[in-house]
C-alpha cells in the first residue's frame, strides 16, 4: 500500500513485518507484511479468516509469534507509550458490571491519567458525539445493542487518539445511526487519524474506506485501493456498463478485438455490458468508436470494481458477505 | 429411469438399552478431562501412596529372605509395619483426600458448563430424564475416584490375602468391607457436593471455590463451635471429621474423634439429602426467571 | 448526534517515554483504585469476603449471649482459651480465623482481580490504557489489600470486642485500654494485614497462570498446613512461617512439630514485605507476557 501513496515515516504508519500468530497448531494469520498509512482502511474477509488476530496484534492483546508490529513507530508491547494514541473498540460485547455509559468512559479516562476534569469534559463531549448523552446516566448492562456497540466506540474514541481501530463497528446499529456513525470516521480520517475497520458489510467498506485489505485463512490476498486492486486481477475480465443510443453498433465495434471478452445488450436496448481483459485499451477504443460512429454516451461505469466484486472473485462464496 | 424418493424416514435399527444411556456423559467427559496434562499427570499421582504401599506389603512379608544379612532391618519390617487396621486406615485416609482434590478439580465444570451453555435442554430433550442426567454426571465422578480409593484399597486388601494366606481374608473380611463402604460413602457426599455446587454456581472456578469453602469453612465453623460452646457436635459439619470418624469407625480404630459414630453417619446422610435437594431445583429443562 | 471533534480540542496525557512519570503513574493508579475499590466493597463480587469475615462475627455474638461464658473467670482468660486459638488455628489441623477465614478471603479478592475480568470479558479494557503492566498489577494489588484490611481490621475488632464484653463493660475496658487487650487487639489486627499482604501476593499470580487456581490454591494450603513439620529453610518458603513467630499468645505445635529458631519480630515483616515484593514483581512480568484471549474462558 504504501507505494500507491505518498510515502510516509514509520512513525507515522502502521507497519507489520513478516508477522505470524499460532493459536498452538491453528493459525491466525500467517507472514504478514502489510503498511496501514492515514485514512480509512478496511479489513475484509470471511470468519476465521485473521480479521481480528490482525486487530489484536496491532494493539498489543496478542503477542506475534514471528514478525513484529509498530504502530507510529511504536512496539505494542510498550502500552504506555501506545494507548495514548491508539484506541480499539473490540468486539466484545461486554462491559465491566454495574456502570452507567459516563462511568463506563470517565473511569477508564481516569486510568488514562486524565485529571477529573478533564476527564468529565471528555467523557460528555465524546458521549454527545456519538449520541448517548440522554443514556449517560443508564446502566450500560441496559443499553440496547446498538447503544452498546456506540458507547464502545465513544470508549475507543474518548482520548482523542491517532489511530483507531474498529472490530465490526457497524454490527447492531440501525441505518440511521449507521449513517451518523460512518460519518463520525469520515471526520476521524479527514484530521489525519489511521482508522483500521473490519467489517461484513462489503458495500459500506466500500463506501468508506480509502483502501482495504483482503484476508482468507489468515493470508492477505489482496490490498491497496480497490480499484488497484481490481485492476491487478487479469484473471478475471472487468465489466463495463455502457448507457447509449447505440448499443449494438458498438458491441459489434468492440467484438473486432481480441481483449473483449463478452457482450451483452441490455433489454430496453439503451446499454450493453461489456467484459473485458484489457480496461486501458478498451477505453481508447471505445473512444474512437464514439466518435467514428456518432454515439451518444450516457454513462459509462464499472460494474465489478467494487469491494464486494473483488471479495467474490478473490476469496469466493465461503465468506459470509452482504 | 429411475425415481428414488428420498423422504424423511425414521431409525429403525437397534436401539441401546435405556439403562445404559446415561454413560455416554461420562464418555465425553473423560474426553474433556484428558486433555488436561496436569489433571492426567495428578492423576497417574494418586495412584503412587497404593503402590507404595503395595511394595511395604511386599517387603512386610519378604523381609527375612531380602535382609537376611541385616537382621535389623527384617525385624523393623515383620515387627513394625504391620498390615492391619491402622494400615489400611491411613492409606484409605490419603485416597480419600486425594479423592477430594480430584473432585475439586473436575466436579465444577460438570453442571456449569451446560448450565452456562444452555445445554440443559438440549440433553433433556432427547431421551434421557433429569435422574439419568445426574446419574451420568455422578458416574463421571464416581467412576474416577473409584479407581484410586476402593479399588487400590481392595487391590493392597488382596495382595495381602495372597502373602497371608486365605485365613487372613477370611478373619478380616471387615477391612474388606470397610473399604467398600467407607469408600462409597466418600465418593458419593463429595461427589454430590461437586454436581450441587456446579449446578448452582455457573462460573467454574467460583465453583470450585464454593466446594473449598465447603470443606475448609465447614472445619473452621465446627471447630470455633466447639471451641466457643465447649461441645463436640460443632464437628458435624466439618467434612474431614466427618469421614475420618466413619473410617475409624469401620475399620475398629482408636477413636480420636468425640463425635459419635452415628452422628457422623446422619451428618453425612443430611449433607447428601441436601445436595440432593439442590440438583433437583437446579436441573431442570427450563429456568424460571423472576 | 454532533460533530464537535473529540480528543482534537483537549491534550491526551503524553506519556515520558524516556523515563518514568510518577505523577502519571500516581493518577493511573488512583483511577484503577477508583474503579477497583468500588468492585472489592460494594459489587456482587464482594459479597463472598463479607460473607467470610463477618459470618464468625455472628457466632461470637451468639456466645456472648449464651452461658456458656460463665466457665471462663474473665477477658484475659476467654481471648487466651477461646479468642487465640480460633484466630490461630487448631492444631495440628491448620483450621483458624487466620489461616482459613483470611485465606480463603484472600483467595476469593486476589484471585479474581484478574480472573474475574477474563470471565467477565472486561480486562481487555484495562490493556487498551497506556498503563504499564507492571502499575496495573500494583493499583489491582493495593485496592484488593485495603479492601481486604478494612473488612479484616473491622471484623477482627468486632470479634475481639464480643470476646471481651460478657464480662462486662466495665471488666472489658478495664482489659482493654488498662491491661494487655489493647496490645493483643493491634498485633492480632496487624497479623490479620500481614496475612492479606501475604497471600493476596499469591493468590494475584495464581490468578495470572491459571484458568481455574482452585487446586494450586489447595496446594498451598497443605503446604502451609504442614508447615510446622517441614525442616526450617522450607519453613521460610511460606506465609505462616512468618506470622506464626507474631502471635501475642503463642499456640500449641502439636508433637509432629519441626523445632526451628524462632523468626524475631524484625525479620517477620520485613521478611513477609521482601517475599510479597518478589511475588509482585513476578506477577507484573507474567501480566507484561499476557495475551488477552478469551477463548476457552
Amino acid at each position: 500500500m504504501a507505494s500507491e501513496q505518498q510515502p510516509q515515516s514509520v512513525e507515522e504508519t502502521i507497519v507489520f513485518d513478516n508477522v505470524s500468530k499460532f493459536y498452538g497448531e491453528v493459525l491466525g494469520v500467517n507472514r504478514i507484511n502489510l503498511t496501514f498509512q492515514a485514512g480509512i482502511t478496511g479489513l475484509v474477509g470471511p470468519n476465521g479468516s485473521g480479521k481480528t488476530t490482525l486487530m489484536n496484534l496491532m494493539t498489543g492483546l496478542l503477542r506475534p509469534t514471528q514478525g513484529e508490529v509498530r504502530v507510529l513507530g511504536v512496539s505494542p508491547s510498550q502500552p504506555q507509550n501506545l494507548f495514548a494514541r491508539l484506541g480499539y473498540s473490540t468486539q466484545f460485547d461486554s462491559f465491566p458490571g454495574g456502570m452507567t455509559g459516563y462511568q463506563f468512559i470517565y473511569s477508564y479516562l481516569r486510568v488514562h491519567g486524565f485529571p477529573h476534569g478533564e476527564a468529565h469534559n471528555l467523557t460528555w463531549q465524546t458521549l454527545e458525539r456519538v449520541g448517548l448523552t440522554d443514556a449517560a446516566e443508564r446502566k450500560v448492562a441496559g443499553y440496547s445493542k446498538g447503544m452498546r456497540q456506540r458507547v464502545r466506540l465513544a470508549q475507543a474514541i474518548s482520548h482523542g487518539p491517532q489511530v483507531l481501530v474498529l472490530d465490526e463497528p457497524l454490527n447492531g446499529l440501525d441505518p440511521m445511526a449507521r449513517a451518523e456513525v460512518i460519518d463520525i470516521f469520515k471526520d476521524l480520517a479527514e484530521t489525519g487519524c489511521h482508522l483500521i475497520i473490519s467489517s461484513h458489510i462489503l458495500h459500506e467498506v466500500d463506501m468508506i474506506a480509502d483502501r482495504v485489505v483482503l484476508l482468507s485463512s489468515g493470508y492477505v490476498v489482496a490490498e491497496g485501493e480497490i480499484g488497484g486492486v481490481r485492476t491487478e486481477m487479469n484473471d478475471h475480465p472487468i465489466q463495463v456498463l455502457i448507457r447509449c443510443n447505440k448499443p449494438s453498433t458498438v458491441a459489434a465495434r468492440l467484438f473486432e478485438h481480441d481483449y473483449i471478452v463478452g457482450a451483452s445488450l441490455h433489454d430496453d436496448l439503451q446499454g450493453l455490458e461489456v467484459q473485458t481483459r484489457d480496461a486501458n485499451r478498451f477505453y481508447s477504443q471505445l473512444n474512437e468508436i464514439v466518435i467514428n460512429e456518432e454515439v451518444d454516451i450516457e454513462t459509462v461505469t464499472v460494474a465489478d470494481a467494487d469491494v464486494r466484486a473483488v471479495y467474490q472473485y478473490l476469496i469466493g462464496n465461503e465468506g459470509e458477505a452482504r | 429411469m429411475a425415481v428414488y424418493e428420498r423422504t424423511y424416514k425414521r431409525y429403525k435399527g437397534a436401539l441401546t438399552p435405556q439403562w445404559t444411556r446415561f454413560l455416554v456423559l461420562p464418555r465425553y467427559a473423560y474426553e474433556e478431562v484428558a486433555k488436561s496434562k496436569l489433571f492426567t499427570i495428578f492423576f497417574v499421582l494418586c495412584l503412587l501412596p497404593p503402590v507404595i504401599q503395595a511394595g511395604r506389603i511386599y517387603l512386610y512379608h519378604n523381609a527375612a529372605k531380602i535382609f537376611s544379612a541385616v537382621p535389623a532391618a527384617a525385624e523393623f519390617f515383620s515387627q513394625f509395619m504391620s498390615i492391619n487396621a491402622e494400615f489400611f486406615g491411613i492409606v484409605m485416609a490419603m485416597q480419600s483426600g486425594l479423592a477430594f482434590i480430584v473432585a475439586l478439580f473436575i466436579g465444577p465444570g460438570l453442571v456449569s458448563k451446560d448450565l452456562a451453555n444452555n445445554g440443559l435442554p438440549l440433553y433433556l430433550s432427547r431421551p434421557i430424564s433429569r435422574t439419568e442426567y445426574v446419574l451420568g454426571k455422578f458416574a463421571v465422578l464416581g467412576i474416577l475416584l473409584s479407581v484410586i480409593t476402593w479399588i487400590p484399597g481392595l487391590f493392597l486388601y488382596a495382595l495381602q490375602s495372597i502373602y497371608a494366606g486365605w485365613g487372613w481374608a477370611f478373619q478380616n473380611t471387615r477391612f474388606a468391607a470397610s473399604i467398600l463402604i467407607g469408600s462409597a460413602a466418600w465418593i458419593c457426599t463429595i461427589s454430590l457436593l461437586a454436581l450441587a455446587v456446579s449446578a448452582w454456581v455457573r462460573w467454574r472456578p467460583v465453583a470450585g471455590f464454593v466446594m473449598f469453602m465447603v470443606f475448609l469453612g465447614g472445619g473452621f465453623f465446627g471447630l470455633m463451635i466447639n471451641a466457643l460452646f465447649r461441645t463436640d457436635w460443632g464437628s458435624m459439619i466439618n467434612l474431614g471429621v466427618v469421614i475420618g470418624r466413619i473410617w475409624e469407625g469401620l475399620l475398629g480404630l482408636r477413636v480420636t474423634e468425640n463425635l459419635p459414630l452415628w452422628a457422623a453417619w446422619v451428618s453425612l446422610a443430611l449433607f447428601c439429602f441436601g445436595c440432593v435437594q439442590m440438583l433437583n431445583r437446579k436441573i431442570r429443562a427450563y429456568e424460571v426467571v423472576s | 448526534m454532533t460533530s464537535a471533534a473529540v480528543g482534537s480540542s483537549t491534550k491526551p496525557v503524553s506519556p515520558n517515554t524516556s523515563g518514568l512519570d510518577w505523577g502519571l503513574i500516581a493518577r493511573q493508579i488512583a483511577g484503577i483504585l477508583r474503579l477497583e475499590l468500588r468492585r472489592n466493597l460494594l459489587s456482587r463480587r464482594s459479597f463472598g469476603l463479607y460473607f467470610l469475615a463477618f459470618s464468625p462475627v455472628g457466632l461470637f455474638v451468639i456466645w456472648a449471649l449464651s452461658p456458656a461464658t460463665e466457665v471462663l473467670s474473665g477477658p484475659a482468660e476467654a481471648v487466651a482459651q477461646v479468642f487465640a486459638p480460633i484466630f490461630g488455628g487448631f492444631p495440628p489441623i491448620f483450621l483458624g480465623y487466620l489461616p482459613t477465614i483470611i485465606f480463603l478471603s484472600a483467595l476469593i479478592t486476589f484471585m479474581s482481580l484478574f480472573r474475574s475480568e477474563i470471565l467477565e470479558h472486561s480486562l481487555h479494557y484495562y490493556y487498551l490504557t497506556p498503563v504499564r503492566r507492571w502499575v496495573l498489577v500494583t493499583g489491582k494489588y493495593c485496592s484488593a489489600l485495603i479492601s481486604a484490611c478494612c473488612v479484616f481490621s473491622v471484623s477482627t475488632t468486632l470479634l475481639f470486642l464480643l470476646i471481651c464484653i460478657p464480662f462486662g463493660l466495665g471488666d472489658a475496658s478495664q482489659y482493654i485500654l488498662q491491661g494487655p487487650g489493647l496490645g493483643y487487639l493491634t498485633t492480632y489486627i496487624g497479623l490479620a494485614i500481614m496475612a492479606c499482604i501475604g497471600y493476596g501476593a499469591v493468590f494475584l499470580l495464581l490468578g495470572l497462570f491459571f484458568r481455574n487456581a482452585i487446586v494450586p490454591a489447595a496446594f498451598i494450603w497443605a503446604w502451609e498446613s504442614i508447615n510446622f513439620i517441614l525442616p526450617s529453610l522450607l519453613q521460610k518458603i511460606s506465609v505462616i512461617h512468618y506470622i506464626r513467630t507474631l502471635y501475642p499468645i503463642p499456640l500449641p505445635e502439636g508433637w509432629l512439630a519441626v523445632t526451628t529458631d524462632a523468626t524475631s519480630p524484625w525479620m517477620s515483616v520485613p521478611g513477609l514485605l521482601i517475599f510479597t515484593a518478589l511475588v509482585l514483581t513476578f506477577a507484573g512480568w507474567r501480566a507484561g507476557r499476557m495475551e488477552v484471549n478469551y477463548e476457552g474462558d
